[in-house]
């Protein structure tokens, strides 16, 4: 069952994918519809698998690369599906569900790999503790994207030219505007998951072993990050190119805390060291 | 069907001649009363703009009293009449008229293809008819028809992607940068022609706050009166630089007039914000030196009028496509039009059938051998009588059924008209069921009737 639903879902990802790229780079392409009917069975199919495996591990499984991935893809793909309807994403499907297709297919091979347990009595907090952190990295990631979009339709319109990508994209400011939006409420959401993380380790009196962790460092660089384009954008009333740069310097930064530091170190966050798998938030 | 345009366009005669044939939107439904006072049959639909004047008629034989309709239409006024424009006019009756109509509502008759502006002057045209009590059952489901059509080529194609004109693309330009103009300041520097034009766009856009500079004060006032903006002092532009969004640039200055430093001190007083400049100018205004700065974009003249042609020519390779939906529209229309007719016919055929039963009928029971013939048995002779004609008239009717079905209507239905009689028959008090139902195709209102074909 759980594998039908992976071929499903990553089917239906690349398929909207595929129509996504296409509407993007062809003249008169008209399948958003299709593109966003196809993206919302995708997240129908792995929203389904998650429920199946909640329901298995008795918790929130985001303990190894597939649920730990599979999240973040179904929040970004989620919070896509909600903007939408507000135009002001128009055209970008053509970056993100790629980028999401991508992400969804790096995890599945550690779909078998048993998850390591979460640490104990944490409860609620833990599970607040993930969630916000999942949201803050979609948010993030969104506006990354947002900030590539940006980028390349300022290439188009510096070397003037203009073709079906610059047709599809929305104007620089909307984009601009998305991207102070989602930075904002990135910050929001990771500001609250640091802070009960923080509480869930002082609870452990484990403070400074946590603190030595290089998943909490790589987080701790990117939540620095995110202040960084928090007070650019609130404060000093920063815009354009050098801002969306950041922006997308920002995502190199989250990815490398969420998926890379498993890879090259071991972390506190791999429950029970389970080198396979990629740790929460 | 007899549907016929009579009409002047930017084909047939230059523009000083057209605007001679040209009737106002206020003069058009007296026009119309004018004319139907003459022709109380026609139905009548003006269609008047910059580039045509189109009189489209339905229940009137062009090819008879051609000139006499265009002696109604180029009597003014006082019965002021415009002379010397008989020959420029053209003339297309049926299925080709009805296809013109298509191809101007859809802009595949237009001096620059696929400017849907023409499509709302149509809609006027139908209305304003309307309000004059001149559009009947035929002409309005057809104008209903040709913007169906119309609606079908610019979805369906790239004929009207992309903007072709200069002010226009100076719109889409800013559209492409800035996410509401409403909130966007607009700076004119020179206040000439072409300026003034793409202004005009953007404001249409809804960009209010408008700034003109020129060397002229007193020109640039007038202009920035004429659009509710500022007029300001030519010294000023580098103190109002910052402030621009937009910048429109057009003065006859043989040097540049806007500086890359000036533009690169605005930029950074604008905190990263982007600033658009169009140069329409010829020598530049602006230098070009300004376009590598960052969150800058520069536009010359020669950068719109590229786009201009290439939007043109996106257009121009959708042509076919979009005149092959306009003939399916047409050939939709023929078929309703049509399906009218056969309704008509075969009405008719069922008539002449029941009127040949009856009246041999009356005479054969009217004879003293059938006299006494009871109620039961005449009952029983009759429906057999009817069996006999509706088997002769069966293979005929499946015959035009067919016909009507590929295109063959007019030869089959003349020949029905003439074996049968049917003309004769109705001796002038209908009309021929080839020209359809008095009453138009109502199939094209209820779009069933297709289906019962």
């Amino acid at each position: 069952m759980e594998t039908a639903l992976v071929i499903i879902g990553m089917l239906l990802y690349g398929l909207a994918s595929v129509l996504a790229v296409m509407s993007m780079i062809r003249s008169g392409e008209r399948s958003e519809r299709s593109t966003l009917i196809l993206l919302a069975g995708g997240v129908v199919a792995f929203l389904a698998l998650m429920v199946i495996r909640i329901f298995k591990a008795d918790c929130l499984p985001s303990f190894n690369r597939f649920d730990g991935l599979t999240w973040y893809a179904l929040a970004l793909s989620g919070t896509y599906l909600l903007m939408k309807p507000r135009r002001c994403s128009r055209g970008i499907s053509g970056l993100l569900l790629p980028f999401v297709t991508v992400i969804l297919f790096f995890g599945v091979p550690a779909m078998g790999v048993p998850a390591g347990a979460p640490p104990p009595n944490q409860g609620i907090w833990l599970t607040l503790h993930v969630i916000m952190g999942y949201a803050a990295y979609a948010f993030f990631s969104l506006a990354s994207i947002n900030a590539v979009a940006y980028l390349v339709q300022d290439h188009n319109m510096k070397k003037k030219k203009f073709g079906p990508v610059w047709e599809h994209l929305p104007s620089l400011e909307t984009l601009d505007h998305f991207m102070s939006r989602l930075v904002g409420l990135a910050f929001l959401f990771f500001v609250v998951s640091i802070v009960l993380g923080f509480l869930m380790v002082h609870q452990a009196g484990d403070v400074e072993k946590w603190f030595t962790d290089p998943k909490v460092a790589a987080v701790m660089a990117a939540g620095i990050m995110l202040a960084v384009l928090v007070h650019m954008r609130a404060n000093a009333d920063r815009h354009g190119r050098g801002v969306a740069i950041l922006t997308v310097a920002g995502l190199a930064l989250v990815l490398f805390a969420f998926v890379g530091v498993p890879l090259v170190a071991e972390s506190l966050h791999s429950f029970l060291q389970i080198r396979a798998g990629v740790g929460g938030p | 069907m007899m549907v016929s345009v009579l009409g002047i366009s930017f084909h047939t005669a230059p523009v000083e001649l057209r605007e001679q044939a040209s009737v106002r939107a206020g003069q058009i439904p007296a026009t119309l009363q004018r004319i139907r006072a003459e022709f109380p049959e026609a139905e009548l639909v003006l269609l008047s703009t910059c580039n045509r004047t189109e009189l489209y008629v339905a229940g009137v034989d062009l090819a008879l009293r051609k000139d006499a309709l265009l002696e109604a239409l180029l009597t003014r006024d006082a019965n002021a009449h415009v002379a010397g424009l008989e020959q420029f006019f053209y003339v297309k009756h049926d299925l080709q008229a009805v296809e013109h109509l298509f191809a101007v509502a859809a802009s595949l008759d237009a001096m620059v293809v696929g400017e849907t502006e023409i499509l709302g002057q149509v809609k006027q045209a139908l209305v304003l008819a309307e309000e004059a009590g001149t559009t009947g059952k035929v002409l309005h489901p057809l104008f209903q028809h040709a913007f169906k059509t119309a609606k079908r080529v610019h979805t369906e194609t790239d004929i009207c992607r992309g903007r072709v004109s200069i002010s226009s693309l100076a719109v889409e330009f800013a559209e492409k940068i800035f996410e509401d103009l409403s909130s966007k300041t607009v700076m004119i520097v020179g206040a000439g022609e072409m300026a003034e034009l793409a202004l005009k766009s953007l404001m249409d856009r809804g960009a209010r706050d408008v700034l003109v500079l020129n060397r002229s004060l007193e020109r640039g006032q007038n202009l920035a009166d004429r659009c509710g903006g500022r007029a300001l002092q030519f010294e000023l532009l580098d103190d109002y630089l910052a402030k621009a969004d937009i910048v429109i640039s057009s003065t006859s200055a043989p040097h540049v007039v806007i500086q890359a430093d000036s533009i690169r001190r605005a930029s950074e007083v604008r905190r990263g914000r982007p600033i658009l400049l169009i140069d329409i100018a010829v020598p530049r205004d602006i230098d070009p030196a300004a376009s590598v700065i960052k969150n800058v974009y520069v536009y010359t003249i020669d950068d719109l009028e590229r786009v201009a042609a290439e939007n043109l020519a996106k257009r121009q390779d959708a042509v076919e496509q979009a005149w092959h939906l306009v003939r399916q529209g047409t050939s939709e229309v023929a078929m309703l039009f049509e399906s009218s007719g056969l309704r008509v016919l075969l009405r008719r055929f069922d008539d002449h059938g029941k009127a040949i039963c009856e009246t041999a009928l009356q005479r054969a029971l009217a004879k003293e051998k059938l006299a006494g013939l009871p109620e039961p048995s005449r009952e029983e002779i009759r429906v057999l009588a009817r069996k006999i004609v509706n088997k002769m008239l069966a293979e005929p009717r499946e015959a035009l059924k067919r016909a009507a079905r590929n295109g063959e209507w007019e030869l089959y239905a003349r020949v029905a008209n003439d074996l049968f009689g049917f003309e004769k028959a109705v001796d002038g008090k209908e009309e021929s069921a080839t020209e359809g139902d008095k009453n138009g195709p109502a199939s094209v209102q209820e779009g069933t009737d297709r289906e019962k074909l």
